[in-house]
C-alpha cells in the first residue's frame, strides 16, 4: 500500500493542475476541468496519509 | 502571510538547539512554501487590484519585494539564529526582562487574533456560496447580514474549538494540504486568464502578447477604487517585503531557525515568498480582475466566490481549507501567548477564548477588507523588538555596554529596551500622521533605524545611571 499511494497522490497533484491547463489551452471545458479538480483532490486526501508523515520544525 | 502549518515544537525553549535536532535545507523549504500559502493571499491579491497596481509595478515590484525578505531572512535573521539558537521569547527575555517579555507578548498576541480574524473572514466567504446570504462589500466596516454574523460565528467557533483540543490534527491536514493548495492556487490563475482572454476575445501568441494583455486588461493601473490608497511599484516593493517583517527584521523566525544547520538555510524562505507571495498573489489579484471586467460594480473582495468561479468545489474547498489550517496555529500561537501573559490559567481555556475573540474579530469585514493595511501595522509593531534583539547581539559588546543585561542585571523591565519600543511605534505612527496614510507600508524603513539607534543610547544611559552607585 505504501507503495502505490505516493502514486496516486503524484497522480492526484497531477490532476490538480492538468484540468486547468487544458481549459487554458482550449482542450477541454471549464465544467469538465472542475470536475476532474474535485476528484483528484478526492483522491489526493484519501491517498495522502498513507505516506505523509514527515515532521516540521518550530518553536 | 506568515502562518505556521507545522506543530509548534516544545523543546529547547530555554536552552539553544543541540546539534542532533539541527535540520537540512530541505525541512525548510516544506516548511516556508506551506506557510506562505494561506487563505489571506487570496485577500491580498485582489486587494492589489482595488488600489490601481499596473503589471509592471505588481509584477517586478514582488519579484524585488520578495527577494528583499529573503535576503532579510537570510542576513537579518539566521545568522543570530544559528548562533545562538534560542527562541526569540527566550532571547528577548534575556535582553528584556520578564515583564517586557509580558507586554510584547501580549501585543504579539492581540496582533494573531486580528490576523486570525481575517483568515476566519476568508473561510466564511465560501460558506456564502452555499448559503447565499449578503456578504460584505469592499468598504464595509461591520457585518452586513445576520447570516454573515452566524457564518463567522460557527466557522470561527469551529476553528476555536480544534486550535483548543485537536491542535495535532489540523497540523497533519496542513501538511497534507500544503502541496495541493499551491497547485489549487496556481490552477486560479490559469483559469482566470483563460477566462480574461475569453472575456476580452484575445488571442495570445506569444509572451508580448500575454504581457500586452496584462498591461491593458488585467492590471491597468490608474485610479485605485473609491476608498483605496494608490499602489506603486514602491508600494508593492515594499509590501512584499515588510509583511513578514514581523518573522525575519522583527526577528520571530529566530524560534524556525535555531534549527538550521547553516545561516544560509534561510534562502529556503524563498518558496514561500515566490510561490505564495508571488504565484498565489498573482493568480488571486486575475481572478478579481476578471470579476471588475466582467462587472465593474461588483468591486467586493470575497474569496469563496472567487475561487468558486474559477475552479468549483475544488476551489472553495481550498479557500476553507486555507483559512481554516492557517487560522488554526494562528489561534493556537495567540493562546500561547496570552497564556504567558495569565500563566495560571489552562492553555485549552485561553485558546477557546482566543479562537472565540478571533471569530468576533472576523465577524468584522474591516480587518479582511483592510488587510494590507493591518499587514503594514502588524510589521512596524513587532519591528522595533528586532532592532533590539539585532544591536544588542552584533553590536552591544562593540559599543560597550552589556549585552542580555536582563539576565545580568536581573531587572524585569528593561527601559532602554522598552522605551526603544513604545518610542519608535510613536515615530513610525507621527510619520503616518504627517506623510499620510500612503506612508504607512514605508515608514518600518526609517523606524528600525531610529529603535536601534534609541536602544543604543537608552541603554548607554541606563546603564551607566545603574552602575553609578556600585562606582561611586
Amino acid at each position: 500500500m505504501k507503495r502505490v499511494t505516493p502514486i496516486i497522490s503524484g497522480l492526484a497533484l497531477a490532476g490538480t493542475i492538468v484540468p486547468s491547463l487544458a481549459y487554458l489551452f482550449g482542450n477541454t471545458a471549464l465544467e469538465q476541468a472542475k470536475l476532474w479538480m474535485l476528484v483528484s483532490t478526492a483522491l489526493w486526501f484519501i491517498s495522502v496519509p498513507f505516506w505523509m508523515g514527515r515532521e516540521a520544525p518550530g518553536d | 502571510m506568515a502562518d505556521e502549518h507545522h506543530d509548534p515544537v516544545n523543546e529547547f525553549e530555554r536552552e539553544p538547539v543541540p546539534g542532533k535536532a539541527q535540520l537540512g535545507f530541505k525541512s525548510f523549504v516544506g516548511q516556508y512554501a506551506g506557510e506562505h500559502t494561506a487563505g489571506t493571499e487570496l485577500m491580498i491579491g485582489p486587494l492589489f487590484v482595488a488600489s490601481g497596481v499596473s503589471a509592471f509595478s505588481l509584477i517586478f515590484g514582488l519579484l524585488a519585494g520578495n527577494l528583499l525578505a529573503v535576503l532579510s531572512w537570510r542576513f537579518l535573521t539566521a545568522p543570530i539564529a544559528t548562533r545562538a539558537r534560542l527562541t526569540l521569547y527566550y532571547q528577548l527575555e534575556k535582553i528584556c526582562g520578564r515583564n517586557l517579555v509580558t507586554l510584547y507578548n501580549l501585543a504579539n498576541g492581540v496582533m494573531f487574533c486580528f490576523l486570525a480574524g481575517a483568515m476566519v473572514t476568508v473561510s466564511a466567504t465560501a460558506v456564502g456560496v452555499w448559503f447565499h446570504f449578503p456578504m460584505p462589500g469592499l468598504n464595509d466596516l461591520y457585518p452586513n447580514s445576520v447570516g454573515w454574523v452566524v457564518a463567522v460565528l460557527v466557522v470561527g467557533a469551529l476553528i476555536a474549538v480544534v486550535a483548543a483540543y485537536g491542535y495535532s490534527f489540523v497540523a497533519r491536514i496542513a501538511n497534507y494540504a500544503a502541496p495541493w493548495m499551491v497547485l489549487v492556487f496556481i490552477a486560479f490563475g490559469l483559469v482566470g486568464f483563460k477566462e480574461f482572454l475569453v472575456a476580452t476575445h484575445t488571442q495570445v501568441h506569444s509572451l508580448r502578447d500575454v504581457w500586452t494583455l496584462c498591461k491593458t486588461s488585467i492590471w491597468k493601473g490608474g485610479a485605485p477604487l473609491a476608498g483605496q490608497v494608490k499602489f506603486t511599484f514602491w508600494h508593492i516593493m515594499f509590501f512584499a517585503w515588510f509583511c513578514n517583517m514581523a518573522m525575519h527584521i522583527g526577528m520571530s523566525d529566530l524560534s524556525v531557525f535555531r534549527y538550521a544547520r547553516k545561516s544560509w538555510h534561510a534562502v529556503a524562505s524563498g518558496a514561500g515568498m515566490y510561490l505564495g507571495h508571488f504565484l498565489a498573489w498573482i493568480a488571486a489579484s486575475i481572478l478579481y480582475a476578471l470579476q471588475l471586467q466582467t462587472n465593474p460594480h461588483n468591486t467586493a473582495v470575497l474569496p469563496g466566490p472567487l475561487a468558486n468561479s474559477a475552479c468549483g468545489i475544488a476551489g472553495l474547498l481550498c479557500v476553507i481549507v486555507a483559512g481554516w489550517t492557517t487560522a488554526n496555529p494562528t489561534i493556537y500561537r495567540a493562546g500561547l501567548a496570552f497564556q504567558a501573559v495569565f500563566p495560571k490559567s489552562s492553555r485549552y481555556k485561553v485558546t477557546l477564548v482566543t479562537g472565540m475573540i478571533a471569530a468576533v474579530a472576523g465577524m468584522f469585514p474591516a480587518i479582511a477588507m483592510r488587510l494590507l493595511d493591518f499587514v503594514a501595522l502588524y510589521g512596524m509593531i513587532l519591528m522595533p523588538m528586532g532592532a533590539v534583539v539585532f544591536v544588542d547581539f552584533w553590536l552591544a559588546k562593540k559599543l560597550k555596554f552589556q549585552p542580555y543585561y536582563a539576565e545580568h542585571s536581573g531587572v524585569r523591565f528593561n527601559w532602554a529596551a522598552g522605551l526603544a519600543w513604545l518610542l519608535t511605534i510613536g515615530f513610525c505612527l507621527w510619520l503616518i500622521d504627517v506623510f499620510g496614510h500612503s506612508s504607512m507600508w514605508f515608514v518600518s524603513l526609517p523606524g528600525w533605524f531610529v529603535a536601534a539607534l534609541l536602544y543604543i543610547v537608552l541603554s548607554k544611559l541606563c546603564q551607566k545611571k545603574a552602575l553609578q552607585p556600585a562606582t561611586a
